[in-house]
């Protein structure tokens, strides 16, 4: 059940690398995003930051599970923890980081959405929530899932370019149609490991765009 | 007359300015103070910063319990406000913060 199924050998141990760097960036978006609703009391950016600080739990515990499965420390985690087999770990390990990246999604997919009701993002949590856990390949509709959140949020972020012409709301809207489009080659990667591949550096584009972003507005 | 509520300005019923977000007019009341060297009357900050009443005490309020300014009182009870440190901090910081806001349409 482990993201590390479908990737090439070749692989192993950078895609841990490429999480722990988005794991970094989405925390350091996160907590600007709190001081800055700390600073001026905007509900959005609150929401936007816990949606973020999300994201970047779901990436740290995605790396993690992956190097304990690089590192088949899995087994010695299984005799500390007195559970029965490695898979529960990784299973553990997986379910986390999809429940956690599409509670972030959603949070994201709210704030996108403007709506001042809390119900539409309860709703959205709730349904997609139970659809990963009944669901007979939950790694598939998680995927599916995210790819569709993440279409609207970045539908919202080129308006946003659109409106507002400028380098730093260019550089938003590319990055999530990368993350976008990353996601969906996740999607594709559950037969085809290439696409494994190429959904993490798509990835890695969407947080490179990111950081741009934060340069300009440092600047 | 209709009365809006926020900072847009009332003048025979009609909408003078476009709606300030939240951050821009706690920068405006800020840089308000910080011109009048530091030391602003209510009604000085008011005017300027095209508030009602209600949304002046609202604002004062809040940016003293954010701590980003501080209320001294004369002889006579006169009122004045203050930037602190970190008042001065989030004027500095505003620009920023703004173009975080828009980057991410969370204004």
């Amino acid at each position: 059940m482990s993201t590390i199924l479908m990737s090439p050998d070749w692989f192993f141990g950078y895609d841990v690398l490429f999480e722990l760097f988005f794991f970094i960036i989405s925390l350091a978006i996160a907590f600007y995003a709190l001081k800055v609703y700390h600073a001026t009391s905007q509900k959005l950016a609150q929401y936007f930051g816990f949606g973020f600080l999300l994201v970047a739990s779901s990436y740290l515990v995605q790396s993690i599970s992956n190097y304990l499965v690089y590192s088949k420390l899995n087994a010695q985690i299984c005799i500390m923890a007195n559970v029965s087999s490695v898979s529960v770990v990784d299973a553990i390990g997986t379910y986390a980081y999809m429940l956690l990246m599409i509670s972030g999604f959603t949070v994201l997919l709210f704030v996108s959405l403007k709506s001042d009701k809390m119900r539409t993002l309860w709703i959205l949590l709730s349904v997609s929530i139970i659809a990963i856990m009944l669901s007979k390949n939950p790694l598939y509709t998680f995927y599916l899932l995210s790819s569709i959140y993440l279409a609207f949020i970045a539908w919202n972020f080129v308006e946003n370019y659109l409106k507002n012409k400028q380098a730093m709301t260019l550089t938003v809207a590319l990055a999530f149609i990368f993350l976008w489009f990353g996601t969906f080659h996740f999607l594709i990667s559950v037969d085809h490991e290439l696409f494994y591949v190429i959904g993490h550096i798509l990835g890695l584009c969407a947080y490179i765009m990111i950081l741009i972003n934060w340069y300009l507005v440092r600047k | 007359m209709r009365v809006y509520h926020d900072s847009n300005k009332l003048v025979f019923g009609q909408k003078m300015s476009g709606k300030r977000g939240r951050i821009a007019i706690m920068n405006d009341m800020l840089e308000i103070i910080r011109n009048k060297n530091n030391k602003a009357k209510p009604t000085n900050i008011m005017y300027k910063a095209n508030l009602s009443h209600e949304m002046l005490i609202e604002y004062i309020t809040e940016l003293m319990q954010k701590k980003f300014i501080i209320e001294t009182k004369d002889k006579e009870g006169r009122r004045t406000y203050s930037l602190t440190d970190k008042g001065y901090k989030f004027l500095t910081d505003y620009k920023q913060m703004q173009g975080f806001l828009a980057s991410y349409d969370l204004n």
